[in-house]
């Protein structure tokens, strides 16, 4: 199974930075969320990781440090953690940890906890100084 | 302070930062939005909700417009508007315009008003509503564009139209946000 390595793009949106290992099932999700189709590329990585936890023992951890994300993104977003919330009730070894920044001018963490609620899953709250 | 776009278009507004109008591309959507961010750089809150809140207006304009360009035969995808930003002593001033169908008109001025009668957890609940409600198909926005918008700039949504002909309207959907925000000082 190979990796995912997305790196930042600026072009015409902002891609995250995304790296998914499948030899650690380290998965970080990086920066801004700013996309023509939010839902075909969070499809993407959900794909990855139900095809990682459909072959690995190892657990999987996903980081989320974004520091934006429009509204779409926003929906993707949650249709993600959703499927991990699914997964974690299968029994699969899933830690979410959720960054934000401090001072946190983008009301990251209200929206950790907007997403916490709706996906019911926990989330690790984690604050960086910037 | 009040900013209309109708008088703009007969006056000189020298606290104009950014007027555009034309097709709302891909392209155009990053340069006006990364724009506006670094016109703020210095007030990192009010620079993450002006990018916010442009980002959500210019691509309504460029998902909602009923105007778009048409080359010969080949039709844009993209929509057809105007984005006009005034940087005010003390507030920032976002204002979109574009057509739309006339019988699309009370169905958002009606959105707007729910949306402007809500606080701050009032829309915070909605916008979780929306988002949790199936997406509409084909559809590539999140449909929570509006309530978005009011939860960024903490500043009710102005709406205005004018009627263009039998079928069309231009419509301008307009907020302001606070130049006062806390820690930013």
């Amino acid at each position: 199974m190979e990796d995912i390595v997305i790196k930042n793009e600026q072009g015409a949106f902002f891609t995250p930075n995304v790296n998914f290992s499948a030899s650690t099932g380290k998965c970080v999700l990086q920066g801004e969320s700013y996309l023509e189709d939010s839902f075909e590329f969070y499809a993407n990585l959900t794909r990855w990781i139900e095809q990682y936890l459909s072959t690995n023992k190892n657990g999987l951890e996903m980081d989320f440090k974004l520091t934006y994300f429009n509204t779409s993104s926003s929906r993707a977003i949650l249709e993600l953690l959703r499927k991990l919330k699914t997964w974690q009730a299968e029994g699969k070894q899933i830690t979410v940890n959720w960054f934000y920044p401090d001072p946190d001018d983008d009301d990251l963490l209200m929206e950790a906890e907007d997403f916490m609620d709706d996906a019911k899953i926990k989330m690790n709250l984690i604050s960086y100084k910037i | 302070m009040e900013f209309n776009i109708f008088d703009y278009q007969f006056s000189k507004e020298q606290d104009l930062l950014l007027y555009y109008k034309g097709e709302f591309d891909d392209s155009t959507l990053l340069e006006i939005t990364s724009f506006l961010k670094e016109q703020f750089r210095d007030l990192p809150r009010v620079s993450k909700k002006v990018f916010a809140v442009s980002v959500e207006l210019v691509q309504n304009i460029a998902y909602y417009s009923a105007e778009t360009n048409q080359f010969g035969t080949h039709k844009s995808k993209y929509g057809v508007g105007i984005m006009l930003v005034a940087d005010l002593p003390d507030e920032v001033v976002l204002t979109s315009g574009n057509l739309i169908p006339k019988s699309d008109l009370q169905e958002i001025i009606k959105r707007c008003d729910q949306i402007n009668k809500l606080q701050q957890d009032e829309l915070r609940l909605l916008k979780k509503d929306i988002r949790n409600q199936p997406r509409r198909e084909g559809h590539k926005g999140g449909n929570i564009g509006l309530v978005q918008v009011a939860i960024k700039s903490e500043n009710p949504l102005k709406v205005e139209h004018k009627d263009v002909d039998n079928n069309m309207a231009f419509f301008t959907l307009s907020t302001h946000i606070s130049k006062n925000q806390q820690g930013d000082e």
